[in-house]
């Protein structure tokens, strides 16, 4: 039972953000706008129980609740057959026009608009055809956030992009994801144009 | 009558507009959360020095120990001449307070420097406390480290409890560097509260952030732990002090940030995207799960910065389930659901909750009129307080072990600064200097 309180903070986040008001006013979970993805991850099954979940009240709901675990082995660890990072590199060549940056509203990890989506398409299609290709994919965020927030966005950002790439029919085993909060911008400054800038997922490649 | 209620209104009309327009107008109000201490009067008094240091490195060695007294708190510095107050700038100067008042010292404090020998000799009210002595090296990173133990001892001598003085601090140092992924570099560093003697921790390269001291049984850390992106994803790994090289700390997929250590050490809490979520886990090693336990997890929200109660029973975090971001403390209990109780009400953003060992508080950072201030829940008394008002941006606030100091991070036109703050007089002093950002500080658990 919310309090007095609680009611007003919702009513207020209700207000100020009109198109996802009622829902965030009703507590209710996002749903799918014609026209425009949310964040969903799709879910597959745990290959191996790594660990123990036990917050279930919320992911007993099978079929709304998807998301897609992290591939067993991250590049560069033991026991895997990718490299790390340093074997990977930004896009270059024709590449470039393939793996675009793509961008976020503020303190959100939605994949909007046509352009976005059209990119991704366009990645899921290379990605699928060329199996042997893999791709970290870095979360951003502007400077507003404190750090540590932005840290923990960043991994839904990253994980938003990959999630879409996945239900795109990609491998989920050819992405991984970082997190780099805001803590390594693309553009200085205190103002709207480099807090969009900032906002975004970018690619690092590895071919095998 | 209608002329006296009328007159009467006015007057309690022209009381509210005052007593508001002050009260609450006022940016620059600093609010002092109650202490049980009233701050001692005390002056240091001229150096005396023979010929085995120069005066030039005796003013040094003064300066360092007049910042350490000022910063511990208990004291209020004045000047041995005037008795006019004095107040610390920043990195390490302390300068006359032009607002302050004449006040006659309670403690004298006199220092003499005789064949390499530093000794403070320490009178309370007139009467000897002790005569508390060194030798000195030469050397001023060493001595630094002296001065800071003596401060100390000088404290523990006059308040009967440890001081903060001698304590170190951790913090990630972003530098820029073409040379590095993304022209920066972000370094794990170790330094004393004044910011001096700084010296890398994470090993030459990796790109590191987050930093926080393991405790040990007995004796002051030797490891830190803190997420190292060497092959990619951000993990936690842990060091040593005494060599720049760092190992996993442990094994799960995904990106592992955020760390936090229960003060026993027998739980790890962090933040893990394991399953496409960013997820609050737990890593027992009592025993209580040999695998990680995926805590709290709620879908299209983020949870973000664990802290755990000094009894390690309780968890407090971040998370935006409700649409903005707010502060929630649940019991760790694995034999019942978590229910989470939401303790911030008044502000839409916080973030970055931090538990006070003495387990009665918890600073956070909050957006308040466009600024991210630090505030205080008290436990106790169910209240939220905003602790700090200049309109500089605040991040990462980190408790000292005695409760009653905070460190925290600002962030200023892509700068980003150190400052420690003495929770009875609310004032903040910065105690970083140099090139780069300086962020995520951690504080030295006092040596068992």
């Amino acid at each position: 039972m919310r309090s007095g309180q609680q009611v007003w903070a919702d009513a207020k986040v209700a207000t100020k953000e009109i198109g996802r008001g009622f829902r965030s006013f009703w507590g209710a979970s996002e749903k799918k706008k014609t026209g425009q993805y949310a964040a969903r991850e799709d879910f597959f099954s745990v290959i191996d129980e790594e660990y123990t979940a036990i917050d279930e009240s919320d992911i007993s709901h099978t079929n709304q609740i998807q998301e897609i675990p992290q591939p067993a082995v991250s590049p560069g660890e033991k026991g895997g057959s990718i490299p790390g990072i340093d074997s990977f590199s930004s896009p270059r060549g024709s590449l470039v026009g393939i793996f675009q940056r793509v961008h976020f509203s503020y303190d959100s990890n939605r994949i909007t608009g046509d352009q976005t989506q059209s990119i991704l398409n366009r990645m899921a299609a290379y990605l699928k055809a060329n199996p042997h290709t893999y791709i970290f994919v870095e979360g951003h965020c502007d400077q507003r956030g404190t750090g540590e927030y932005n840290l923990a966005l960043g991994t839904r950002r990253a994980n938003a992009v990959r999630a879409y790439l996945v239900k795109e029919g990609v491998n989920p085993d050819q992405v991984f994801t970082i997190s780099m909060g805001k803590e390594r911008p693309l553009k200085l400054g205190d103002n709207e144009a480099a807090w969009r800038e900032n906002r975004r997922s970018e690619f690092k490649i590895y071919t095998r | 009558m209608d002329a006296l209620a009328s007159h009467s209104t006015s007057k309690w009309l022209f009381a509210f507009v005052f007593f508001v327009s002050f009260g609450f107008g006022d940016s620059s109000l600093s609010v002092k959360l109650p202490t049980q201490n009233k701050q001692l009067p005390t002056c240091i008094e001229a150096l005396k020095i023979d010929h085995s240091l120069s005066e030039e490195y005796g003013y040094k060695l003064s300066s360092i120990l007049q910042f350490d007294i000022y910063v511990s708190g208990k004291a209020c510095l004045v000047d041995p001449k005037t008795h006019m107050r004095l107040v610390a700038m920043n990195n390490g100067r302390t300068i006359p307070d032009a607002d302050g008042d004449s006040i006659a010292p309670s403690v004298r404090i006199y220092p003499k420097i005789q064949e390499g020998i530093l000794t403070l000799d320490t009178f309370l009210n007139g009467k000897g406390v002790k005569a508390f002595t060194a030798p000195l090296s030469g050397e001023l990173a060493k001595d630094r480290t002296i001065i800071h133990q003596m401060a100390a001892k000088i404290h523990e001598a006059l308040f009967g409890e440890k001081s903060i003085v001698s304590q170190k601090i951790l913090y990630t140092l972003n530098l820029k560097d073409s040379s590095a992924t993304g022209g920066l570099r972000s370094e794990i560093w170790q330094a004393d509260i004044d910011g001096y003697n700084a010296r890398r921790i994470s090993p030459q390269g990796d790109f590191c952030l987050s930093p926080i001291y393991i405790p040990k049984p007995t004796g002051k850390p030797d490891h830190v732990l803190f997420v190292n992106y060497h092959a990619g994803q951000p993990k936690l790994h842990t060091a040593s002090l005494s060599h720049p090289y760092s190992e996993p700390t442990l094994s799960l997929r995904g990106n592992q940030l955020l760390p936090c250590l229960s003060h026993n050490k027998s739980v790890l809490a962090f933040i893990c995207d394991a399953m496409g979520r960013a997820d609050l886990f737990l890593q027992f090693f009592d025993g209580t799960s040999k695998k990680p336990v995926r805590f709290v997890s709620f879908k299209g929200a983020t949870q973000s910065s664990p802290t755990f109660s000094p009894c390690g029973k309780k968890i407090a975090f971040t998370s935006d389930k409700s649409g903005s971001a707010q502060i929630y403390v649940t019991d760790i209990d694995l034999k019942k659901k978590a229910v989470l109780n939401r303790i911030t009400q008044k502000n839409r953003q916080n973030t970055c909750p931090t538990w006070s060992p003495d387990g009665t508080k918890l600073a956070y950072i909050s957006a308040t009129d466009g600024i991210k201030q630090v505030w205080v829940y008290d436990f106790e008394k169910e209240t939220e307080q905003q602790l700090t008002f200049d309109p500089k941006h605040k991040e990462s606030p980190a408790w000292a072990p005695n409760s009653l100091h905070i460190i925290y991070n600002t962030l200023d036109k892509n700068k980003a600064e150190l400052y420690l703050l003495y929770l009875g007089t609310a004032k903040a002093v910065k105690i970083s200097a140099g090139l780069g950002q300086k962020k995520f500080p951690a504080w030295e658990p006092w040596a068992k």
